[in-house]
């Protein structure tokens, strides 16, 4: 016996969002915690190492939280004025900082105490990095210069004034540590060889550059300010793309997910989410206000916002261990079949299994079709999923009962039906179903309105309205798709290709005509 | 004369299983079916065909199973009256008997409850001028004793015989009159009236009992009816009862309808059922086996469902589904080589002719079979319009429409399955909800051999026609693909009645009224339209030409078939005649047109027709050409290479074939569709004698620096460091280069062998070339030897 077949009720459904597996990935981070703090968030920067700390450069200080607890772990407040940049060595040890007393400061993470002091900038330093595998760091400075450090000595090994603006933003190459890259608010990007002392490329971004990302390869780098993210070869600067997928600026880059996607937080409060194989969203997340920093843990597992008004939003990936366990405990009472051992020599009757089937689809199985109309006509169900009331009320035409359950509607379901009618009614997908309903239903019961009740009446008249105010619209809309196909048909006719020769319109000329010859024959 | 005596009507297939109702063997191991005019046994557990009972000739009114001395018989009884006994396991003819009788209605067995009794009984009943006549065969004896008994009654009456041996009773109905009478007393008629109109009448072997159904779907069980007459009803069914079947006790008993349920009831406990419900179709006819372990349920869909007692199912004996029409017609599908029709409402099914078997049917609209509550209320359900497969059967597009009367209510899907490799079945692609405003008359896909840019036409009432178009909506995620549309046509707001491919898919012609146009489906753009001056009738049916006639395109009016030649622009050659269908073959040049009586092979080049057949005509629904899968004796003709199928009113499958013996056909390949004129005249194997020259190639040259090419094209970012790669990069290519050296000897080699005996005579001459070389170097190795040995 074939089983009852549920109705299709997805005939009428709006086309939703595609759920991609990215999708799923992201939203996975659940709602964030907000901290708040004094000024803006001008830096986030992850430890390398388990748990995962992450460092918040604002104002006066740079603090050190706790992914999990939220909370403060370090404070390093040896600061004067505005701290800026403060980014972990690779073993979680060190972290350098920049400030507005443009020096570059150097500290133990564990015991807060300030290693180094690198004095040399005249003027604000906004970025220092660590270089891999070496003793030194390389800062950014509103000097317009870029200087590398030896921390054993404290002093300065390389100076590069290249830029005519502001240096605000900076990388270092992850394979070659030589190569370092900044970014300037003239809107070029530079690329240093510390073997050359000097520039070895330069790349025109067009806009205030406020980020630069080197991808792991190392042999591309990304450029953001403006509304544009740029790709860059490192081979002469080739532009290998420009992304805009923002409507406001820019302000920082991210890698996440094993360097398989790039995180873009902009001022436009929204942080896109790109492959980073062709560059295209695949999701994304807002934040309630501007976003000036990001931080991504190495492993996915916590995403920090620093927004404008000094709000850290930390969101965690919420896990969904616990959940599988719950699943797998089951007393052992109702694991019998596993456990027992079934018997052989008897005749098994097997039960048939009943599917879960909608509360509609019940009622329409046992033909009960005034309940199955009761039970779409719940509020709930006309707000949340018109496509199922629409599809069981087609079902009921269908069935040829929809006449019937409409004779001994009660003044309760009436008015819900009239509700429904008059908001389906202007909706494209379910107006051409509902006009015969709508008939039907007035065959019926407009000669005994005047026995009905009069929020019941009114609504009938708000009905009427509604279907003369989409009539007009249909005739706007007629009049407006008949002159665009004759702007269609002109533009076609105006294509046909002609012969040149008969444009011409060739006659004899005077020459021509004076030869004439006759043949007499 | 060009009418070919030598082809005959062969049945393929149809014709209804279910007139009758299916008997169970006594060892419970086989069921009976009979057929039009043979009886069939099958297994009860497996639902295979075991055993084919031929030998009637006739239409066969009643079969019954009996035991006769430990040997189990099949006995069944023709309308002339003739009753022929079968060995039942063996399918041998025992004997049969001529009971002289003409317009038999109805054959039973009675007084089988007793086992080992030899007063075994057979009854027929036959009428003759208004007289019902009884008739008794002895099973043992072989006498036949007549009994008339004069009943003033019409042609459409229900007849049952029931009760033990030596009170047998017989039950008479007509419309809603229940006339009783025992065997006993046959001048004491009692007559009863109903309300309503009855349909069934089932005696009780044993009891002086009658179950009868009525119109309204009552069943009333007539107790004592010559004493007091207790009735007891049994209502449940709304529609009419169909078939009620007793259990072999006789306490209980099944009953079945339109409604497509059956309902088990005890007897004289109308409250006491239970019910199977949502069976593939109505019920038709109910049986029960020996010790009722087994109901066998016919159902109208031409299959015998058999179940446990216990409403479990056990087997399914699938013939092919008669519908009540076939508004798609037949499609060929390539791939299972089968044909291709509406079954069951709202199912497509696949019919294999070869073994004239059913492979599988397709759910298509995936809704409930719901029958109204009344015999007025009909609810009309949405079918299966149109369908069509495309040329490697990875696709098909089928139409749904649903016309309740006002236009507002009109609905209609077009869906597109794709039939899925691995899992070996269709899957539903795109379903597209209103495709056209109106009806759709016409949906093809364009001819093509490539998986990709795959089109399809429809044409509809609406005056519009359109294409969809496969369409690659894969993502980074995973690759999908789904149908769209990409165009519409429409022409003077005419209306598209048809539609044809060219052979190669590059041109569809399209008739609107009496104008026929081509269109490139590629760009919707419009070639041409033609139309005669004289000749206006509104043409219905297009069909192109094949091969070297794929310039003509056929129109089918319904009163005169024209060809037109593309090239010129003109009508060939018009004729007069009374056209039901045209039927083209995509294989083959020929096609086929029927007429009220006639049907006649042509092909679109020459108006004279290759074959004529007088016996077929007016009574084909629709037909098909198919390959020929056998080899047939009869070269050059035009069923060499294609056979034609079709499908008759009385819901028959044929075909016309040669009444030979065939063998199968070795190759069974399509012809390419790029078939041109010209490659018709050039050669398909070529052979020189021209030795041909390689030019000299730098081995890096060659592919490896492809592969170079292909590795730097990747982007950089999505690389390792170029310090890791470089070193593999520059083994790659060593190895290549060596790959290279080896490759090009035995290609050299291979190309040798598919030389022609030329160049096979050079290759040994080669040979031998080699030969003595190896023979030299091992002279030359020789003396190095022992040189070594010397020094």
């Amino acid at each position: 016996m074939p089983i009852f077949k549920p109705l299709n009720t997805r005939i009428y459904k709006k086309p939703n969002k595609v759920v991609t597996p990215d999708v799923i990935y992201w939203k996975k981070l659940g709602d964030p915690v907000l901290v708040k703090e004094f000024g803006p968030i001008d830096y986030i920067d992850f430890s390398p190492l388990e748990p995962h700390h992450f460092a918040v450069t604002c104002s006066v200080r740079v603090q050190v939280y706790n992914p999990i607890t939220k909370l403060v772990v370090k404070n390093l407040s040896r600061f004067r004025e505005n701290a800026y940049g403060a980014t972990f060595r690779n073993d979680g040890k060190l972290l350098c900082s920049g400030s507005a007393e443009s020096v570059v400061k150097l500290f133990d993470v564990s015991s807060k105490s300030l290693l180094r002091l690198f004095k040399g900038h005249t003027a604000e330093v906004h970025r220092t990095f660590f270089v891999e595998d070496r003793p030194q760091i390389i800062s950014y400075s509103d000097d317009k210069s870029v200087k590398v450090w030896d921390i054993s000595t404290e002093k300065e090994i390389v100076t590069y004034s290249e830029h005519t603006d502001y240096v605000r933003a900076g990388a270092v190459n992850p394979i070659m540590p030589d190569i370092t890259i900044s970014g300037g608010y003239d809107g070029v990007v530079k690329m240093y060889d510390a073997r050359v002392g000097a520039s070895i490329l330069t790349a025109q971004h067009d806009a205030p550059v406020e980020s630069v990302l080197f991808l792991p390869s190392g042999g591309i780098f990304l450029s953001c300010g403006g509304t544009d993210i740029k790709i860059w070869d490192m081979m002469g600067a080739k532009l290998l793309g420009s992304v805009s997928q923002h409507h406001k600026t820019i302000t920082c880059m991210r890698l996440a997910s094993d360097n398989k996607r790039l995180l873009s937080g902009s001022l436009d409060r929204h942080v896109k989410i790109y492959d980073t194989s062709n560059f295209e969203v695949v999701h994304t997340l807002t934040y309630p206000n501007s976003i000036l920093s990001l931080g991504v843990s190495r492993n996915d597992d916590t995403v920090v916002a620093g927004l404008v008004d000094g709000l850290v939003c930390v969101s965690r990936r919420e896990e969904d261990k616990e959940e599988d366990e719950a699943k797998k405990m089951s007393s052992f009472k109702y694991n019998a079949k596993k456990t027992t051992l079934q018997p052989t020599a008897d005749l098994v009757v097997s039960s048939t299994e009943m599917g879960i089937q909608a509360k509609y689809d019940r009622k329409l199985k046992k033909f009960q079709y005034n309940k199955a109309f009761e039970t779409v006509m719940a509020s709930y169900v006309i707000n949340k999923t018109p496509h199922v009331t629409m599809t069981v009320l087609q079902e009921l035409q269908r069935r040829k009962c929809l006449h019937r359950v409409f004779e001994q509607l009660e003044h309760r379901y009436m008015l819900l039906l009239l509700t429904f009618f008059v908001r389906g009614i202007s909706d494209v997908t379910f107006s051409r179903p509902l006009i015969p309903m709508i008939h039907m239903f007035m065959d019926i019961w407009e000669s005994k309105l005047d026995t009905l009740p009069l929020e019941i009446v009114k609504k009938v008249i708000e009905l009427s309205h509604m279907v003369t105010l989409e009539n007009d619209i249909l005739d706007q809309f007629s009049v407006l798709e008949g002159s665009l196909q004759m702007i269609v048909a002109a533009s076609r006719a105006s294509e046909t290709p002609k012969d040149p020769l008969q444009k011409l319109n060739l006659m004899p000329s005077e020459e021509a005509q004076k030869k004439l010859v006759l043949n007499l024959t | 004369m060009i009418s070919d005596t030598e082809l005959v009507l062969k049945l393929k297939g149809g014709g209804s299983f279910v007139k009758l109702p299916p008997v169970f063997s006594d060892s419970k191991e086989y069921v009976i079916v009979a057929g039009v005019d043979c009886l069939y046994s099958y297994h009860v557990k497996t639902g295979k065909r075991f055993l084919v009972f031929k030998d009637c000739n006739e239409k066969i009114v009643g079969f019954d199973v009996y035991n006769l001395e430990g040997s189990e018989q099949l006995i069944a009884c023709t309308r002339k009256g003739t009753v022929i006994c079968w060995n039942l396991n063996t399918a041998v003819k025992l004997y049969s008997f001529e009971t002289c009788r003409k317009n038999v209605k109805k054959f039973k067995l009675v007084n089988r409850l007793y086992k080992g009794n030899v007063m075994q009984k057979a009854m027929i009943c036959w009428k003759k001028d208004k007289r019902i006549n009884f008739g008794f065969l002895d099973l043992s004896s072989k006498k036949f004793k007549e009994l008339t008994i004069s009943f003033d009654i019409g042609d459409n009456f229900l007849v049952d015989v029931g009760g033990p041996v030596d009170n047998v009773f017989i039950c008479l109905l007509e419309n809603n009159i229940l006339r009783f009478v025992t065997l006993n007393d046959p001048n004491n008629i009692i007559t009863k009236k109903s309300s309503a109109n009855f349909t069934y009448v089932l005696c009780h072997p044993e009891y002086e009992c009658v179950l009868t159904g009525d119109e309204q779907g009552r069943i009333i069980s007539w107790l004592k009816i010559l004493q007091e007459c207790t009735k007891t009803i049994y209502h449940w069914h709304s529609l009419p009862v169909k078939s009620i079947c007793l259990s072999k006790g006789g306490s209980t008993f099944y009953s079945g309808g339109n409604e497509a349920v059956l309902v088990r009831w005890e007897l004289f406990e109308p409250l006491n059922r239970r019910f199977l419900p949502r069976l593939p179709s109505a019920i038709e006819q109910l049986s029960v086996s020996e010790d009722n372990v087994f109901v066998a349920i016919s159902t109208s869909d031409n299959a015998v469902k058999i179940i446990s007692s216990y409403f479990d199912n056990v087997s399914n004996i699938q013939h092919l589904v008669l519908g009540d029409k076939f508004p798609g017609g037949i499609v060929f599908d390539p791939r299972t080589k089968a044909l291709v029709m509406n079954g069951v409402t709202g199912c497509l099914q696949w019919y294999s002719p070869y073994d004239m078997n059913l492979l599988f049917s397709l759910d298509v609209s995936g809704r409930n079979k719901v029958t109204g509550d009344d015999v007025d209320k009909f609810v009309i359900p949405i079918d299966i319009v149109l369908f069509d497969i495309n040329q490697l059967g990875s696709w098909t597009a089928t139409v749904e429409e649903l016309h309740s009367g006002d236009e507002l209510s009109f609905e209609c899907f077009l869906k597109f399955w794709h039939f899925d490799a691995t899992e070996q079945k269709f899957k539903l692609n795109s379903s597209i909800m209103y495709p056209h405003e109106k009806k759709i008359t016409a949906i093809k896909f364009q001819p093509s051999n490539k998986e990709i840019d795959i089109r399809c036409i429809t044409t509809s009432e609406d005056r519009l026609f359109k294409i969809w178009q496969l369409f690659d909506s894969s993502d980074m995620y995973g690759c999908s693909v789904g149908w769209r549309n990409v165009g519409s046509g429409f022409y003077r707001d005419l209306t598209p009645s048809s539609l044809s491919f060219s052979h190669d898919g590059s041109i569809a012609a399209i008739p609107f009224n009496n104008i026929l146009t081509t269109w490139l489906p590629k760009t919707c753009e419009l070639k041409c339209s033609l139309a005669h001056p004289i000749y206006k009738e509104d043409i219905k049916q297009v069909a192109f030409g094949v091969g070297s006639q794929c310039h003509l395109v056929v129109a089918a009016s319904n009163d005169r078939l024209s060809v037109w030649n593309l090239l010129t622009l003109s009508m060939t050659w018009t004729v007069r005649l009374n056209i039901s269908f045209l039927q083209a073959d995509f294989t083959t040049p020929y096609m086929s047109v029927f007429t009220d009586n006639k049907m006649f092979v042509f092909e679109p080049s020459s108006p004279k027709p290759v074959y004529i057949n007088k016996e077929i005509g007016s009574n084909v629904i629709c037909s098909i050409f198919t390959p020929n899968r056998y080899k047939s004796r009869t070269n050059g003709k035009w069923h060499e290479k294609s056979q034609i199928y079709f499908i008759t009113s009385e819901k028959q499958l044929y075909c016309l074939d040669t009444n030979e013996e065939t063998e199968e056909y070795t190759q069974f390949v399509y012809e390419e569709t790029n078939n041109t004129l010209f490659s018709q005249i050039t050669p398909n194997i070529k052979t020189s004698a021209m030795e041909q020259y390689e030019p000299i190639v730098h081995n890096y040259k060659k592919s490896s620096i492809k592969k170079l090419n292909m590795l730097l094209d990747y982007p950089p970012h999505t690389m390792p460091p170029t310090s890791l790669l470089c070193e593999s990069v520059l083994s790659t290519m060593i190895f290549e280069a060596q790959k290279q050296n080896n490759a090009n000897q035995s290609d050299s080699n291979s190309a040798e062998e598919q030389g022609d005996v030329t160049k096979i005579e050079i290759k040994e001459k080669n040979d031998m070339d080699v030969d003595t070389n190896e023979q030299l170097s091992s002279i030359n190795l020789k003396p190095a030897e022992w040189m070594i040995g010397l020094l």
